[in-house]
């Protein structure tokens, strides 16, 4: 038998590492039609959101918007970056999970059989990307309270307060925190419904914890949710939730950590 | 070239393989032949190292896949033709698993003019039909030029045109001394297109043998006879090794002694033969010849 020319060097290869599978992961989400589209969709969702929490402002809050503290109006306008961090959420669950509905999950770890580079590296295109168009939501959002503020001639809140812009960039880590859990989680669940479940279980479970009542005040900092408000400035210092915004800043990437490892442990041992 | 020792798969109270071992070897076209269940593709998984073995390795190149430094430069695998998000173009389908896999973009374009999707490498997946998908999975595995190619039921879904183009393919690459491996639930399917074939049945390997020894081994088995005095014939037969298969009107289906010794046998008492034919059936009617040695097999197999 011959053994001629396999192999021949017509085909130039580079090592795969970390880096190559970043720009793997990278190809694929762009390519989606799906995530393209939620991207969108989140930007669309954050102005509307926004313009929706801003103008009922009056009725669900019982003071009147041109009383209220422009700060304030800054936060409610961006409660429509929430809304677009949850299309965020939705659009990183369905990018893992539509890898197990389609059994798409085998190409992908044969063409990167190092499981734990393969999520390292979904792990980081997931939080660049959903962080990144988090901030153009939240930029929308706060845009759209402000024009509402300009349009009955009331005073504007400027980015160039640090006070604000910390608001806005602060907000927006809320699509790659509940994004990466999502992920960790559609992988532990093998489905995008699992993802997104786990990742609404682990938005509610501050409130769950503020039922609790006093008891529940040490831990509710060191939850995902309350810490995010820390790290954004939205805990009032007086608040017994307050604790300092850097190790609200550690506690964040502790809970993804935590969470991404533990899709990582089942990932590495279960058959794909 | 690929290394299966002892390979064991065993679910909670079911073992989808039983302590397997084959080679794989390089310059030929191997079928891997076995009904659906039998094992094969929880075989090719293990092979690529996406499930784990219970007991037994399986190594390519040389090597657990999971350790190759540049996978899908040695291997090309194709499992399933439909594990695709639809969303997607078959050139950003294969552009993406390019990068994973370290390969240079330009040889997309390359594999899509090979495999004949040229001109819907734009179009999305999800209009493909099965047999494009079938297509572009083929692409997927030749992107790395790899010396060994592993395939799962490639020819399902594929026209007949699609089914030569395959096959011409695979024995090129073969005969560049590539490993080419690739399984069937359809006997005949492989007799035009392996050299030589591994036969599992419940996990087990029942045969390792060349294409043509396995139909020599079905073809010995049998003997159409063709006799006005058909039934003289019989009881003459039944004093030797003969086995009557069947026999309706003048035709019988002889097995156990081969053609000349029944030509022989009817010559020595003055029977004329009209007809005398040694069976030459297919794959299929080896395979199944071959099968029903397995004590038990057939019988479990229908329930």
């Amino acid at each position: 038998m011959s053994t001629a020319s396999v192999n021949s060097p017509r085909t130039k290869h580079k090592p795969s590492g970390l880096f190559t599978t970043v720009g793997s992961e990278w190809t694929k989400i762009w390519s989606l039609g799906t995530s393209r589209i939620l991207l969108l969709v989140a930007v669309g969702l954050a102005a509307l959101a926004a313009a929706l929490f801003v103008l009922t402002s009056a009725v669900t809050t019982g003071t009147d918007i041109a009383k209220r503290d422009v700060f304030d109006v800054v936060s409610t306008s961006l409660l429509g970056s929430d809304a677009a961090a949850l299309t965020l959420m939705v659009m990183a669950a369905m990018t893992i999970g539509s890898e197990y509905s389609t059994g798409m999950i085998r190409v992908t770890l044969t063409a990167s059989p190092k499981r734990s580079q393969f999520l390292a590296a979904k792990a980081i295109v997931i939080a660049v990307v959903t962080y990144v168009v988090g901030v153009v939501a939240a930029f929308v959002a706060y845009g759209v309270g402000q024009l509402i503020l300009l349009a009955q001639g009331l005073d504007i809140a400027s980015v160039a307060d640090p006070r604000i812009l910390r608001l806005i960039l602060g907000s927006a880590i809320m699509a790659p925190l509940y994004g990466l859990i999502a992920v960790a989680f559609g992988i532990v669940f093998r489905s995008t419904a699992g993802g997104i479940l786990a990742a609404l279980v682990a938005l509610v479970i501050p409130s769950i914890v503020g039922w609790v009542g006093e008891a529940g005040n040490s831990i509710m900092p060191y939850l995902p949710g309350e810490a995010l408000h820390n790290v954004a400035g939205l805990t009032a210092a007086t608040s017994p939730y307050a604790i300092n915004p850097g190790v609200s800043a550690i506690v964040l990437v502790a809970w993804v950590l935590v969470v991404l490892g533990i899709g990582q442990s089942l990932l590495a041992k279960r058959d794909a | 070239m690929i290394e299966v020792h002892g390979l064991t798969k065993r679910y909670r109270d079911v073992v989808a393989v039983d302590d397997l071992s084959f080679t794989v070897s390089p310059g030929r076209v191997t079928g891997f032949l076995g009904p659906n269940g039998a094992g094969k593709s929880t075989t090719m998984r293990m092979i690529l190292g996406l499930d784990t073995p219970t007991k037994g390795s399986a190594r390519v190149g040389g090597r657990n896949y999971r350790s190759l430094a540049a996978p899908l430069r040695e291997v090309g695998a194709l499992l399933d033709p439909a594990a695709l998000q639809k969303s997607r173009t078959a050139r950003a389908h294969l552009r993406w698993i390019a990068q994973a896999g370290g390969i240079e973009q330009k040889r997309v374009g390359e594999v899509l003019e090979l495999v004949g999707l040229g001109k819907a490498g734009d179009k999305r997946v999800g209009e493909f039909s099965l047999g494009m998908r079938q297509r572009l999975g083929i692409a997927a595995a030749l992107l790395g030029d790899p010396a060994v190619l592993m395939l799962d039921e490639p020819l399902n879904g594929l026209d007949p045109e699609g089914i030569v183009w395959v096959r011409t393919l695979l024995k090129g690459l073969a005969s560049e001394g590539r490993t080419i491996f690739l399984s069937s639930h359809l006997m005949n399917e492989m007799e035009a297109t392996a050299d030589h074939v591994l036969v599992i049945g419940k996990g087990k390997l029942i045969a390792d043998v060349s294409v043509h020894d396995l139909v020599r081994q079905g073809a010995a088995a049998q003997v159409s006879v063709v006799s006005p005095r058909a039934s003289e014939l019989v009881a003459l037969l039944e004093h030797t090794e003969a086995h009557i298969v069947s026999g309706a009107d003048n035709e019988l289906i002889v097995s156990g002694v081969d053609a000349p010794a029944i030509g022989e046998l009817a010559a020595r008492h003055g029977i004329a033969l009209h007809e005398l034919t040694p069976r030459r059936p297919g794959l299929e009617e080896a395979f199944i010849h071959l099968t029903r040695d397995q004590v038990g097999y057939r019988a479990k197999e229908s329930k």
